[in-house]
């Protein structure tokens, strides 16, 4: 997916379901071993959401996180408190559905090693709104009714998360 | 800027349009002004930015439509704003049924600018450059087809000049410079104001009288002004 030509580097999203092996991913992404940003799909409606939180952090100067990928998850949560974005955000050892987001710098080719770790069945991006929780994303963005009434849901999120760093809703 | 083109050039901005993360955009660039102390400016601009994007999201949660926002670079001095294909502004859509000598059938349309409006000063946000352009008609199933008002949503735009205020002379003077861009654009102005005043009224129900006095007092104003001048 094309981010701004000034990040020079594009997104790449893969959704798996039924992985087996959680746990061990948590535990190796903690260590930092894994070069991407693992989240539940639950709180993700359509990759514009996090199209628009990833080409945040990278258009950014400074990180409010340690990495980019930490970054992503917390531009994509509403609140700035930082430990609690990463926990709403990233994933529990009882999930079983993951969203794995990577970058691609120009010319690179997909970090299949990184795939093949992943435990679980390949699902098409097409179906990422079958894993979403409606309810749980508008109380997490707080959207009320009034609100998505008038407004596509899309544009209330994306709008969220490109000015939470000066807003606060 | 790459992939975008200038279609607007105003007095504080320029806008472009293009496709940016996928989608169809508006890049809303704020140009420097070399009169001011760069710092200044520098840190103005980012002031109006952020005022302009509160302003977004203020109306948003308040019920009103404005464009989604896709990211506010502050180094660039750019919104970059969802630009929305299917739409043309309440400008022409009403000169268009002004000239089909229909304009009897908008009463509804004009009752809901009025609604809009209402929700805006109920929320405390100021426009500051309320226009038949700065509102867009926006047809709900992305198609080019204005003809029938339940398919029609109200978009506001151009939040440039806005700011949130809960005094009542700022939103008796919102009124007062829509009513004279009305005037200006529009040959069925005198038609068309007192419908938007009145949707404005059932919507800002314990609000809208004191407005009208304010509107009232700041039009008296603005006719000792021009004639004296
Ligand atoms: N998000 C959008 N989607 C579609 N069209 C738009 C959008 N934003 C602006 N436009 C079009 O561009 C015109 C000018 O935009 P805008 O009012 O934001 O700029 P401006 O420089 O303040 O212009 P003005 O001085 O005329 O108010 C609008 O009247 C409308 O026709
Ligand atoms: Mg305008």
């Amino acid at each position: 997916m094309d981010l701004d030509p000034e990040a020079e580097c594009k997104l790449l999203l893969k959704l798996f379901k039924n992985v087996k092996n959680v746990k061990e991913i948590k535990d190796q992404l903690i260590k930092g071993e894994l070069k991407c940003c693992i989240m539940k799909p639950t709180l993700i409606l359509d990759p514009i959401q996090v199209v628009v939180a990833a080409n945040k952090a990278l258009v950014n100067e400074k990180l409010t996180t340690k990495t980019i990928y930490t970054e992503i998850l917390f531009n994509l949560s509403p609140t700035k408190n930082i430990s609690k974005s990463l926990q709403t955000f990233g994933i529990d050892e009882k999930d079983e559905n993951l969203l794995v987001i990577t970058l691609l710098k120009e010319g690179d080719k997909e970090d299949t090693d990184l795939f093949k770790k992943i435990d679980g069945e390949e699902v098409s991006l097409d179906k990422l709104k079958n894993y979403a929780d409606m309810n749980l994303i508008k109380r997490t963005y707080k959207i009320a009714d009034k609100e998505t009434n008038v407004t596509p849901i899309l544009n209330s999120l994306v709008s969220r998360i490109a000015t939470k760093d000066f807003l606060s809703f | 800027m790459k992939n975008f083109e200038l279609i607007k050039q105003g007095a504080e901005a320029k806008l472009y349009k293009g496709i940016y993360l996928g989608q169809s955009t508006i890049a809303k660039e704020r140009f420097i002004k070399n009169y001011r102390h760069p710092s200044l400016d520098t840190n103005l601009t980012k002031e109006r930015i952020k005022a302009e994007s509160r302003a977004l999201m203020r109306c948003k949660i308040a019920g009103i439509r404005t464009p989604a926002i896709y990211l506010v670079d502050f180094k660039r001095r750019t919104i970059f704003m969802e630009y929305l294909e299917y739409s043309k502004t309440a400008k022409d859509f009403i000169e268009d049924y002004t000239k089909l000598g229909l304009i009897k059938e908008l009463s509804q349309f004009f009752y809901e600018i009025g609604n809009l409006l209402g929700k805006l000063h109920e929320n405390n946000i100021i426009h500051g450059d309320l226009t038949s352009s700065n509102i867009l008609v926006v047809n709900k199933n992305n198609e080019h087809n204005y003809d029938s008002l339940s398919e029609l949503d109200l978009v506001a735009i151009d939040f440039g000049l806005a700011h949130i205020e809960s005094n009542t002379e700022d939103k008796g003077v919102d009124l007062y410079v829509l009513e004279r861009a009305l005037l200006s654009t529009h040959s069925v102005a005198e038609e068309i104001f007192p419908k938007i005043l009145e949707g404005y009224k059932k919507q800002y129900k314990n609000g809208s009288r004191e407005v009208f006095l304010k509107y009232e007092d700041v039009k008296a104003r603005g006719r000792k002004r021009t004639m004296v001048g």
